[in-house]
């Protein structure tokens, strides 16, 4: 065996990288996200945006093509040829503004009658969380286009998620399933909780707040709602799933709930952002 | 003689399309939910190539660019990772492994859930508490699926790399035994 001699100057070079990387982790961290690396990161977001945007298109399919052949034989198959074609209709009519704005009044009349009068911003999906350990997506538009911190993200059927940071072109959109996510829900008899993510691809838990009144009664398929009460993030009666399970708690009278999401984001290239802010 | 701003060019343009790449469609290659981590599998193969030093740096570089176009965990911290990886697994193979296909596969996968325990351990260390909140048992999952990932892209991976790199073709290992390692990191680096 030969014994590699590493010089000291390495050491202290790759000591140095370290020292680096978690000195912005800390500064990072404790800025949450904005000060000085935060206005960093968005301007380098944005700058590859468009690069990344069209990475998205050059290569989403190869990554169809793939996952497609991962696949293969289950029932994602066939959404896999759902989602190309909805992807290479939106692409195609992202290129055109009146077309998309076309796109974005048939997508209202279809399934986002629960917007209401709120104004709505079309977006297109460029970055369909890469990470592991978040469950996030990231979409082509950002302050330049009106799109705030906190503003609710949903597509047609229910609620997607909220936006958790905004670049001038770009902006990060947390989906329900992140274990930080937590969204308040009218459940029946008057009660009202919280739906909270459990992880990648895991159903919504919900926790019932108001343990003074008798505890709700739900069926299997039934559809749960934003609340919409003061302080919540979300307006009221957006879907944000249906019940998948209901089970009762040791020691508990309230009972343990569980959700689907109404929205496979898996199937959408576009998204609507909620221009609204609570009041 | 060459110029050393030509490879470091290249290498910087392949660590540019494979971030991209992964923040494009990583997301769309899960396999039971997990994806894929192509910039960790860059820095693990630089490492191999290069040795050590490189497998820091380029784990360092690569980490760093992935952080800013992944916004979900604060910026450092992939780097911190593939920097430690890129700089372990070079140091094994500089001295300990052989430069063959099966080697490297199996050193992709457990390079890989190493890392994966180090990002989750370092980040948790530091305040990012919800890199843990899915639980145990899916960190299991990601780290034995994107093991599996890593050992089927390492190969193909250290073969690109090694096209592209400043490295010539020559495995570390022999770089080393001829002692034309340390010279040789110093031009490019």
């Amino acid at each position: 065996m030969v014994a590699h001699r590493r010089s000291p100057r390495s050491r202290y070079v790759i000591a140095a990288l370290l020292l680096l990387a978690l000195t912005l982790v800390v500064l990072d961290t404790r800025g949450r996200g904005g000060g000085v690396i935060g206005r960093v990161r968005n301007a380098v977001a944005d700058g590859f945006s468009p690069l990344q945007s069209a990475t998205h298109d050059v290569l989403r399919p190869i990554g169809n093509f793939v996952a497609g052949a991962i696949d293969y034989g289950s029932v994602r198959a066939q959404n896999q040829k759902l989602r190309n074609q909805v992807a290479a209709m939106s692409v195609g009519s992202a290129r055109a503004a009146a077309a998309e704005q076309a796109a974005s009044e048939v997508l209202k009349e279809q399934g986002l009658t629960f917007v209401g009068s709120i104004p709505t911003r079309s977006v297109q999906i460029i970055d369909r969380s890469s990470s592991n350990f978040s469950v996030s997506l990231t979409v082509d538009k950002g302050t330049s286009q009106g799109i705030a911190v906190g503003e609710p993200v949903v597509a047609v059927g229910g609620l997607v998620g909220t936006v958790v940071s905004a670049g001038s072109t770009t902006s990060t959109v947390r989906l329900m399933g992140d274990p930080s996510f937590s969204v308040g829900v009218s459940l029946p008899g008057g009660n009202v909780g919280s739906a909270s993510g459990q992880g990648q691809g895991k159903s919504l838990t919900v926790t019932v707040d108001t343990t003074s009144l008798k505890p709700p009664v739900l069926k299997v398929g039934e559809v749960i709602s934003t609340s919409g009460l003061s302080l919540e993030a979300f307006p009221k009666g957006i879907p944000v799933g249906r019940v998948s399970k209901v089970s009762s708690q040791p020691g508990s009278l309230e009972p343990a709930i569980e959700l689907t999401p109404v929205v496979d984001v898996a199937q959408f290239s576009f998204l609507q952002v909620l221009l609204w802010s609570p009041p | 003689m060459t110029s050393p701003i030509i490879p470091k060019l290249r290498i910087a343009v392949v660590i540019a399309v494979v971030v991209l790449a992964q923040t494009s469609i990583g997301g769309d290659l899960r396999v039971a939910g997990v994806a894929p981590d192509l910039p960790l599998v860059l820095a693990i193969a630089a490492g191999m190539v290069g040795g050590s030093q490189t497998g820091a740096w380029i784990g360092f570089w690569t980490g760093l660019f992935f952080d800013f176009l992944a916004p979900a965990t604060p910026i450092g911290l992939h780097a911190f990772t593939f920097c430690v990886t890129g700089f372990v697994v070079g140091t094994f193979f500089e001295s300990i492994l052989e430069d063959r296909i099966f080697t490297v596969a199996l050193v992709g996968g457990v390079a890989t859930a190493a890392s994966v325990l180090v990002f989750v351990g370092v980040g948790d260390l530091l305040g990012q508490s919800q890199l843990l909140a899915s639980g145990r048992s899916w960190l299991l999952e990601v780290i034995l699926v994107e093991a599996v990932w890593s050992a089927l892209l390492a190969v193909p991976t250290e073969w690109l790399y090694r096209w592209v790199g400043p490295h010539g073709g020559a495995p570390v290992r022999k770089a080393a035994m001829s002692g034309a390692l340390h010279s040789r990191e110093q031009r490019v680096q």
